[in-house]
């Protein structure tokens, strides 16, 4: 058991008595230096040709390492996706020394390495031990990495620090001794904000943080989300459970879906299949099981919660006012860097500071890849600029999230020398995409190249503003990786035939208006899908009414209008 | 990693692939039961041959020297073979889009391929522009 409660069934001495923290302390070193060893001797053994793939593939997968189209791929944790600057240095260190000079943000806030060479790994998992990181927690059938807001602890409309409670989640959950072998995978997002970062209602379960109106915390608590083959939006369970029964409740739905949840048949294991198939009966099903749950036990202590908020502290804010000068001056003097400021700069609750979002989105590159150059070229300007923190957001871009706003012009110069001051956050050419047929053993069709040639073909940046919000997503195969279902343009490649085929949607939604996009029409091939996009574009442009986005457009007068610009001629 | 390939019986010829166990790279068997990197040079086997090829190949997944093998139709072209299937031209040529060297530090000494240090191969329109910094 953990640190939160009292060890109940299954006392394990890998767990400390005492809470961990999101700095790690010598319990979870010392369990990582075990984990290491344990899987270096795998390895070894695996190389020795004692282990048979069949007998390897479990443990590697217990340990983020997958076999892809190329090679092996190394999926390593960015727990809620908060990096310091070491760290990110250190990445870029393994991505030039054991990788090819590069890394993969995900939608999942995680990073893979695409080339890993599984006798390296030992060697990268101690590099990544250095920096207290690794790769539990990133596949298999056990709670994933838990997302949460990118500007957490910097949005001014936070009702409370979701990163707390992502890292208690993160104690309870690291090899829960009931949880590590669930009927299949369980992805967990928490937001603190009322908007929606996190897309939260397309996971297992989401968790919303909120205030009553005396101050005290609890949260709404969503389950049964998830894309893949079967899109579901998540239901809403409770209103508010608490803070001190956070655990017991997140514990009560995790015994129902474990016990209930289907391991005969891997498309329907998800805990989306059971809510939708009970319905009504898995929410009566939870709350019998949290009313039988010993309270004391799983009661969240406040000491508890205190001692973990105490490491997100706000960082020593110096007392400033906003829009300085020297800001002022350059949002007027320099179009370039207002371009940049209006699409990447973001309001901050501290006066004097802003948080920056930057765009792994060139035009043309490949979303969510970053070389190792520009990772210490972050690294440098978040120690520089930012209290060395940076955060990687679920639409695969990198955050710096606390700026001095008078440092916003030093910021911007020094994201343009590594090329990575696109102004395109927001727009049609910040898209996300999974890796596709280009590196994917599952995949049906590549996306990576599409993303390409839609961001060069709306490369104009005034065309990109004049179309405004719009969020195209792009998945290789229906499990929906590129969250393809809740893209406002949401573009999945099919195999037809033998030749790469894309489907689109649209009107899907990832934030507090969570939509499924809904089908368009037959496939376009991947000569065609850009003209296709263009085509739904232009329809939009022609047919909006002042101050609406692209699914505002589309919520108002439907499909038609698109399928008739798209297929008339067909 | 499968294939629908595996499981029919050959229509065409057939190469048959897998990852290198050590490494996890691309390769394809060859005459005299090497592995090696270029398609080009692999063994192609009729399909009534294809049985064999297969066994062939998955002594060595046996052997514990490569993992994941199977079968993937192929043509020939000026007398190579060039699969057939989308999947597996990736997977012999490397990603379509722009992908750098392998590192230079840590296996200088190794062989390795370059099939991914070429230009962007496929035919979207216009090449990536080389983003990143210094590879
Ligand atoms: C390249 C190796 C990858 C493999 C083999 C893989 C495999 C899968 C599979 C099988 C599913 C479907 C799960 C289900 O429906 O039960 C899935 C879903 C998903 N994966 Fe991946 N994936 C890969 C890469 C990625 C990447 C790069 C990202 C982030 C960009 C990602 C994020 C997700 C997300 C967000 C979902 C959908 C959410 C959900 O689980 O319902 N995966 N993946
Ligand atoms: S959506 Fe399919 S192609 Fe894309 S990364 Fe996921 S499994 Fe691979």
């Amino acid at each position: 058991m953990n640190a939160l409660v009292e060890p109940i069934a299954l006392p394990d001495p890998a767990f400390p008595p005492h809470a961990r923290t999101y700095r790690y302390d010598e319990v979870d070193r010392e369990f990582l230096q075990e984990r290491i060893a344990e899987f270096s001797d795998q390895i070894a053994r695996r190389l020795g040709g004692e282990l048979t793939e069949d007998e390897f593939k479990p443990l590697r997968l217990m340990n983020g390492l997958y076999l892809q189209l190329h090679a092996y791929m190394y999926r390593i944790a960015i727990p809620y996706g908060i990096l310091n600057a070491t760290q990110l240095r250190q990445l870029a260190m393994i991505a030039r020394r054991w990788d090819r000079g590069y890394g993969h943000f995900t939608t999942r806030q995680n990073i893979q390495f695409n080339w890993t060479r599984l006798e390296d790994v030992p060697d990268i998992m101690r590099a990544l031990a250095d920096v207290d990181m690794h790769a539990i927690q990133t596949s298999g059938n056990c709670i994933r990495n838990t997302t949460t807001d990118e500007y957490a602890g910097a949005d001014p409309e936070e009702a409370a620090d979701p990163r707390i409670y992502a890292e208690i989640i993160r104690q309870w959950s690291t090899l829960h001794p009931e949880f590590t072998w669930l009927p299949r995978k369980f992805k967990i997002a928490i937001t603190g904000a009322p908007q929606d970062r996190v897309a939260m209602q397309v996971h297992d379960v989401g968790l919303v943080v909120k205030r009553d109106a005396a101050g005290a915390i609890g949260f709404e608590v969503w389950a049964g989300g998830g894309l893949g083959r079967t899109p579901v939006l998540a239901t809403k369970l409770r209103d508010w459970v608490p803070e001190e029964a956070l655990l017991a409740y997140l514990e009560a739905v995790l015994r129902v879906y474990n016990a209930l949840g289907n391991r005969d048949n891997i498309y329907k294991a998800r805990i989306k299949i059971l809510v939708r198939d009970l319905g009504e009966e898995f929410r009566e099903r939870v709350e019998r099981e949290f009313a039988r749950l010993p309270q004391p036990t799983y009661r969240l202590d406040p000491e508890v919660v205190a001692d973990i908020a105490a490491h997100f502290a706000p960082p020593p804010f110096a007392r400033l006012t906003d829009a300085p000068p020297a800001y002022a001056a350059a949002l007027a003097g320099d179009a370039a860097f207002a371009a940049w400021a209006k699409q990447s700069v973001r309001a901050h609750r501290q006066p004097g500071y802003a948080s920056v979002t930057i765009s792994l989105k060139p035009i043309g590159g490949i979303p969510g890849d970053a070389s190792a150059e520009q990772m210490e070229a972050v690294a440098a300007l978040a120690e520089r600029h930012g209290f060395g923190e940076i955060r990687v957001s679920h639409v695969q871009n990198l955050v710096l999230p606390h700026v001095r706003q008078e440092d916003l012009p030093a910021v911007w110069q020094g994201l343009r020398e590594a090329g990575l001051a696109t102004p395109n956050i927001g727009l049609v050419s910040d898209i996300i995409a999974c890796p596709g047929m280009d590196y994917c053993a599952l995949a049906t069709a590549r996306s990576i190249p599409v993303a390409q040639m839609i961001s060069e073909r709306f490369a104009d940046l005034d065309r990109q503003h004049a179309i405004g919000e719009c969020f195209i997503n792009i998945s290789g195969c229906i499990n929906a990786c590129g969250h393809h279902h809740i893209g406002h343009i949401g573009i999945l490649g099919v195999d037809k035939r033998g030749a790469e085929s894309y489907q689109i949607t649209l009107g899907g939604s990832a934030t507090n208006d969570a939509a499924l996009g809904e089908l368009v029409g037959p496939g376009f091939p991947y000569d065609k899908v850009t003209d296709a996009v263009e085509t739904i574009l232009r329809t939009y442009l022609a047919e909006r009414a002042a101050g609406e986005r692209f699914v505002d457009t589309y919520r108002r007068i439907g499909l038609g209008p698109f399928k008739e610009a798209l297929y008339a001629g067909a | 990693m499968s294939s629908p390939a595996k499981a029919k019986p050959a229509t065409a010829p057939m190469v048959f692939t897998a990852n290198r166990l050590r490494d996890g790279r691309v390769v394809w068997l060859a005459a005299a039961g090497r592995w090696v990197e270029q398609v080009a040079e692999a063994a192609v086997f009729p399909p009534e041959e294809a049985a064999a090829g297969l066994a062939l190949a998955q002594q060595d997944e046996r052997a514990q020297r490569v993992v994941g093998v199977y079968g993937a139709e192929v043509a020939l072209e000026a007398g190579r073979p060039v699969p057939v299937k989308f999947r597996e031209r990736l997977r012999a040529q490397g990603p379509s889009v722009a992908v750098a060297a392998e590192p230079r530090e840590a296996h200088a000494a190794e062989p390795r391929e370059d099939h991914a240090k070429a230009e962007p191969r496929e035919s979207h329109a216009a090449e990536p522009p080389a983003y990143r910094l210094a590879s």
